[in-house]
């Protein structure tokens, strides 16, 4: 008892900081605002894409986890969950950028009248409509599956519990895969005019799924030994969630690959021209690091017995984290400048969402114990890791 | 088959019942420090390579890693020497070398490569196609691909022990306990 009091405490110091870094990064992202308003409220969209693509991963994971139960699972569970929590805050988030639009997407300036049926797919209320869809959904399934699981906690039939939200999930994953496509349309397909991929939804999954497993590797890492999560913390589940990682690597390699065969083989110029503005004025250099670290990451992950070092994993899931932020800059940004022109507050912007994001992060997984100690299938995978654990020492 | 003195010995087989009085008599064995231990199963049984003996030196990563960069670069030297040298194309304004579209076949190459240095590796890692086997003349063998558990220590084993050896296999809890001849 004493020692979850003691866990909560220090949780709640870094969800204290958190807040602070949210409020000094906004202040300072303001006072550069002064001076460039278009240039804060690209950046802005570009922190809120940032955080909410590690917060739509959590709620992939979470809806997955309803459906198959595995020992990994179960140790980044309350993880996931807690990070699905945070897409009310989100929500709210984005109504500045329902403000800034013109200063963000081509097909919203003033005067700009878009041809066809994407003209009437493409306006502002519209815009606005969907993505008040998009985030009704989302809230609605890690709302809904997350009351769930945390009253697993202190219900008599948790097993009724499991059944209930078994296909709610497979309904929900569904639904995510259809919301997070449209999103990837709305948000990071329409920067660039006039250009289209039909293959950005599943892009933007695989770079949801690099977000939030990377980040649940940290936020497990240092909460390793934590009493209720030290039963399942094993080395098997770095494994697990080390390959798992590969797999969303070579999803994401593929998928940017195929992309971009099939842009350069068409070579059609309305195409064509959102990798030459992403290929020049030293944006090129974000592709060159994103190809060179991907590959080490890509190599140290297939390296056998790295992935089960705690520390090895820590860099790979940061290394990760801090590509993808590297990637959504050059997704978003190329659009608004020709050449990479960052302020000096550009990172305060986007520690401030993410001091928000933390703050409302921890204050989920602070309030609930760190695996979903009542679950049914929980004694089998601790009687699984058990073994595994056994057979090691036999050997 | 009874041993004629004649005939060297190639080692003392043992059958057993199922795959965990296998996996228990194999553990026994190595606790008492056998290490030239082989086992005949009809189907892969878990955790009972790494109860046999200290991993050996493997091929097949090393060809199939092997395999994948020839493949590459064979992959990629084909088209370049199709496209750049041998019969140049103008493609849509292209460069002769468009290296992006190499990307597709380099990789399809280098995974074929691969796979081949695999199987070859396997062949040499597990010395198939193997015609004859002393394990041939063990009695009852030919249970081994149907529901029979076999365990056989070789001669070649330090701390092989005619006598000795063919007790601790009794001990075990076997069905039978043979000497197989060369």
């Amino acid at each position: 008892m004493q020692q979850s009091q003691s866990n909560s405490i220090s949780l709640s110091s870094v969800q204290i900081g958190a807040i602070a870094v949210a409020v000094i990064g906004l202040i300072l992202g303001l006072i550069g605002a002064t001076s460039d308003a278009d240039h804060f409220f690209q950046v802005y969209f570009l922190a809120f894409l940032f955080w909410l693509q590690i917060a739509l991963g959590c709620l992939g994971v979470v809806l997955l986890l309803n459906v198959l139960s595995s020992p990994w699972g179960f140790a980044i569970r309350r993880i996931a969950e807690a990070g699905a929590r945070t897409l009310p805050l989100l929500g709210v988030l984005f109504l500045p950028i329902l403000l800034g639009m013109e200063r963000i997407f081509p097909w919203a300036k003033a005067g700009v009248v878009v041809a066809g049926n994407k003209g009437l797919f493409m306006t502002p209320g519209l815009f606005a409509l969907r993505a008040i869809i998009y985030f009704a959904i989302w809230i609605a399934l890690a709302y809904l599956l997350t009351i769930w699981s945390y009253s697993q906690d202190r219900s008599s039939d948790p097993e009724a519990i499991r059944r209930r939200a078994h296909p709610v999930a497979i309904v929900g994953i569904i639904l995510f895969f259809l919301t997070t496509t449209f999103a990837a349309f709305d948000w990071i397909m329409s920067v660039e005019k006039g250009w289209f991929s039909s293959v950005i939804g599943w892009l933007f999954v695989s770079q949801q799924i690099l977000s939030a497993i990377p980040f649940a590797i940290l936020v497990l890492g240092t909460l390793w030994d934590r009493p209720p999560l030290a039963k399942v913390a094993r080395k098997q589940v770095l494994i697990d969630l080390g390959s798992l990682m590969l797999v969303g690597l070579l999803l994401w390699t593929y998928l940017s690959y195929i992309q971009y065969i099939v842009i350069w083989s068409g070579n059609l110029p309305e195409k064509i021209q959102w990798y030459v503005t992403r290929s020049a004025g030293g944006w090129e250099g974000f592709v060159i690091l994103m190809a060179i670290f991907h590959a080490i990451i890509f190599v140290m992950l297939i390296v056998p017995g790295l992935k089960q070092v705690k520390s090895v994993m820590l860099v790979i899931a940061g290394a990760l984290l801090v590509l993808r932020f590297i990637e959504m800059y050059w997704l978003i940004m190329p659009s608004m400048s020709a050449s990479f022109a960052p302020r000096w507050w550009d990172l305060a912007l986007v520690a401030a969402f993410g001091g928000a994001f933390w703050a409302m992060f921890l204050w989920s997984l602070n309030s609930n114990p760190l695996i979903p100690v009542k679950h049914p299938e929980l004694p089998k995978a601790l009687r699984e890791a058990d073994d595994d654990a056994q057979a090691q020492i036999a050997i | 088959m009874p041993t004629n003195k004649a005939t060297p010995l190639y080692g003392i087989a043992a059958e057993f019942d199922d795959a965990d009085k296998l996996k228990q008599a194999a553990a026994a064995l190595r606790k008492a420090g056998y290490t030239e231990v082989r086992a005949f199963t009809p189907y892969w049984v878990e955790g009972l390579t790494e109860l046999l003996s200290p991993r050996t030196f493997n091929f097949v990563p090393y060809l199939a890693i092997g395999g994948l960069f020839l493949g590459l670069l064979a992959g990629f030297l084909l088209q370049y020497y199709t496209s750049v040298v041998s019969y140049p194309l103008n493609v849509g304004g292209r460069p002769l070398n468009s290296w992006p579209s190499f990307i597709l076949v380099t990789f399809e190459v280098g995974i074929l490569f691969a796979g081949v240095g695999t199987v070859l590796g396997f062949f040499l890692q597990t010395n198939l196609p193997l015609p004859y086997h002393p394990m041939f003349n063990a009695p009852r063998f030919e249970l081994a691909s149907r529901d029979g558990f076999f365990l056989c220590v070789e001669v070649t084993d330090k701390k092989f022990n005619l006598d000795k050896t063919k007790a601790l296999l009794q001990s075990l809890g076997s069905l039978n306990v043979s000497e197989v001849p060369c």
